[in-house]
This record gives C-alpha cells, sequence and structure tokens, in this order.
C-alpha cells in the first residue's frame, strides 16, 4: 500500500480522475499552426515505438493511483494501427483513456463513427477536439463537426479546445456545433514557447501570488513523450522546461518515475502551496539563489513562472540542492515527533518497514 | 536522536530514490503503525496542510495545458 490508497479524508472533493499517464505519441502532425506549443507539421517522423507505449500502459495499470491514459501529440491518430493497437490492450487492462485529437480522420460522418465505435468500444473516456479558424486552414471545419457528432452519438463526453481572442468568438465560431451536454467548449490562450516565441502575449491581467501553483492541485499529469523522457505535467512548457524533467522511462520502471513525482516536496509545493512558498523556502535557505530566482509578481501565470526558473540549469540544481536537504529536514522532524509522541520503537517499526531491505 | 533514527537518516542522504520513496508511502506506513495521519504536526511535515478545492484545478494555470483535465 502506499499513498497511491491515499485515506479519503486526504482526497479532493469531486476529483473524477486521479493520476494520469499521458503519451505525447508522435511529433507528426497533418497540420502547422503558427503557435504549435511543440513545433509539430507534417513532415516531422518522431514517434513513440508501440512496444514502448504497450510496456508504459502495462506499468501504469500496476500503479493503483493511475486511473485514466491521455493520448495526445502530434497528431495520435496518424497512427491508427497503433493507436487500435493500443487502445484495445488498454481495455484488456481495463484503463479508460482519453484522446485529443485535430479530427483530420473525420472528412465524412462514416469514417468519423468508424473511428469513433473502436475508440468508444476500447474504452475512450473523454474525447479532446481542437478547432479553431487557425486549425480550419489544415483540416476542414466540418471534419471536426463529424468527429464531434461520432463522440457524441456514442456517448463520450466532448471538449472542443481553440484559440480565440475572446468567449464570444468562441461561441460564434462553434454556434453550428452539435448542441449537446455531452459537449463542451473551451478558449485556451496563446502560451508564448515552441512556434509561438515570436507571439507578443495578448494583455492579460497580471497573475497574484496566490494563484501561482501547478494547474493539477493534488494529482499527476504523468507525460511520457515519444523518446521516454518524462515530465510531470501538461503545461505547454514542458518540453521547453529541462529542470522539471523527472525520468527516462526507456531506463527505469514507470513505477520509480512516478514515486519520483509523488514523493518530492518540491513538486508537492508547487501544486498545493505554490510558488510563493516555494521561494519563501529558498530565501529561507539561501538568499544567494534566491536573489537570483526571476520575480514572482508581475509574471503571466504559474507556468512560465516555472519555465523562467527551471530552464536554467544551475538554478535547478541549486533548488534541488536545497529541497534534498529540505526533504530530509522534514522526514528527521516528523519522525522525532512520532518518536516522542508513540515511542522509539514505533519510529523502528516504521523505518523497518520504509527501508524494508531494498533501498538500503 | 535515536542511534535507530541517525542510521536512517544517513541512509535517506545517501538515497534520493530512498527519500521520494518514504516521502510518496509516508502516510500509509504511518498509520499501518497506529499513528494520527490527521495530526497537524504530521499532515504539515509532508506538505499535505494546505486545503484543497473540489477537483483540485488551479483555473488560473489550466487554461495554458494541452488536454483537458477532469
Amino acid at each position: 500500500m502506499s499513498d497511491a490508497d491515499e485515506p479519503e479524508a486526504f482526497l479532493p472533493k469531486g476529483a473524477a480522475e486521479r493520476d494520469t499517464l499521458v503519451l505525447n505519441y508522435t511529433m507528426a502532425c497533418p497540420l502547422k499552426c503558427d503557435f504549435c506549443c511543440y513545433g509539430c507539421h507534417p513532415k516531422r517522423s518522431e514517434k513513440m515505438p508501440l512496444d514502448l507505449a504497450l510496456r508504459l500502459v502495462q506499468q501504469a495499470s500496476e500503479i493503483p493511483s493511475i486511473t485514466c491514459i491521455g493520448l495526445t501529440g502530434g497528431e495520435p491518430l496518424l497512427h491508427w494501427e497503433d493507436i487500435r493497437t493500443l487502445t484495445t490492450y488498454l481495455s484488456k487492462l481495463q484503463l479508460p483513456f482519453t484522446i485529443a485529437t485535430a479530427a483530420h480522420w473525420a472528412s465524412t460522418a462514416t469514417e468519423a463513427h468508424r473511428v469513433s465505435d473502436v475508440l468508444t468500444r476500447n474504452g475512450l473516456s473523454r474525447a479532446n477536439v481542437s478547432s479553431d479558424p487557425s486549425h480550419a486552414a489544415f483540416v476542414p471545419k466540418s471534419s471536426t463537426i463529424n468527429a464531434a457528432r461520432a463522440f457524441i452519438d456514442n456517448g463520450i463526453e466532448t471538449h472542443i479546445v481553440g484559440t480565440f481572442d475572446n468567449v464570444d468568438d468562441a461561441n460564434e465560431y462553434f454556434a453550428d456545433f452539435p448542441l449537446s451536454p455531452l459537449l463542451r467548449v473551451h478558449s485556451r490562450i496563446i502560451a508564448k514557447v515552441g512556434r509561438a516565441r515570436k507571439y507578443m502575449p495578448r494583455d492579460e491581467p497580471l497573475i497574484n501570488a496566490e494563484s501561482l501553483t501547478c494547474y493539477r492541485r493534488v494529482y499527476h499529469d504523468l507525460v511520457v513523450f515519444y523518446d521516454g523522457k518524462a515530465y510531470p505535467c501538461c503545461s505547454t512548457f514542458n518540453r521547453a522546461t529541462p529542470g522539471i524533467a523527472i525520468g527516462d522511462t526507456t531506463t527505469e520502471p514507470l513505477r520509480d518515475i512516478w514515486t519520483r513525482l509523488q514523493g518530492s516536496l518540491k513538486f508537492r509545493m508547487m501544486k498545493r502551496e505554490g510558488f510563493a512558498h516555494l521561494y519563501d523556502i529558498v530565501k529561507e535557505r539561501s538568499p544567494a539563489v534566491f536573489a537570483r530566482l526571476p520575480p514572482l509578481v508581475g509574471n503571466r501565470g504559474p507556468c512560465s513562472l516555472c519555465n523562467s526558473i527551471f530552464s536554467d540549469a544551475q538554478i535547478t540544481l541549486e533548488i534541488n540542492e536545497i529541497f534534498a536537504s529540505y526533504e530530509l529536514e522534514q522526514i528527521s522532524n516528523l519522525l522525532s515527533y512520532v518518536a516522542q509522541r508513540y515511542g522509539p520503537h514505533t519510529v523502528e517499526g516504521i523505518t523497518d518497514q520504509l527501508t524494508g531491505g531494498t533501498h538500503a | 536522536m535515536p542511534n535507530s533514527l541517525q542510521n536512517f537518516s544517513d541512509k535517506l542522504k545517501a538515497s534520493p530514490a530512498l527519500r521520494h520513496q518514504v516521502l510518496a508511502d509516508a502516510l500509509s506506513v504511518l498509520e499501518k503503525h497506529g499513528v494520527n495521519i490527521h495530526d497537524a504536526t504530521v499532515i504539515k511535515a509532508l506538505g499535505l496542510d494546505k486545503a484543497i478545492g473540489a477537483g483540485g484545478i488551479n483555473p488560473v494555470a489550466s487554461s495554458i495545458i494541452i488536454t483537458i483535465t477532469a
């Protein structure tokens, strides 16, 4: 048993999913959006080997807190045979999955249903369809409507995701999409990363310090890219932020990487308490490192702040050292408290179980 | 600090993997040994004392991710 089975009192109420393993399956895409965070386009060929994907989802099925698989890219459905094989295996593992797609495959209602029916049968729990005027330069809007309709017909919760200047523009663009309680529309902002580095960010309100936390406050989106490299979130900045890379699934088990993520007080703090508290810890332990951190106020959000901090290799190294000693101190304080309150024999039992002879 | 605790601390210093394993497994192991895991000191040490709202999603950050999180 691990904290994957955390007592109910520690679980956020209303959480539909716990941890998700997201496979960023390919950088190939039929689209070439000029704001793509990963710079995907039709001539890119990077793809996750199918055997790696199968191994990862099998390993994920053995981690109790991973309750869902996410498939994204690029365009994962460019590799239909792989995705069909992978999702058939997911159905055997009884792991539901979500998929993000721009719907190039849904040129007719029949084609849309052919794909949607297989995915639904294999356990699709949610579909994210990208659509906006920029996408329409590569995939007709009618294809995204076909895809949305096919998913909805199959009873799948469907999210249409596009980039618009405002909500009214989005509502007008999506006016001819099927009306359904299963359909939701989301407008995304363009992050200054990938092919969108050239853009000036829109004039948005500055973020207050209390809002500077990761988007998932408790659980994780553990993202593995086509090359096996793992990251702790689905932020558009993830790949551009080497300091948050959390492992390599080609050389170590997914379980070890998940444990590193779940057992990191640095990530726990960024998610639960936020960057302001992380700054407090750094300031207290190393004013010199603190002085080199990007300013907490005046930034455009937690993900861009995280990118500013952890794209600097030296600062990453120094923060990791600070948190290594912070973690040791917290564990030591905790065990000293337990020894005082419950007696040294309780601590001995705990440390014996935690070392278990395997990590000593 | 008792010797056993010192030995354990030394192992943690030598092994980041063990350190993360301990933090990942702490709640369930403590509970198994009869420790009240709702004790304020315990949850503060583990960085779990911040109350998190329904679903645990920060809307300020969620508009910049590549998937939809439930």
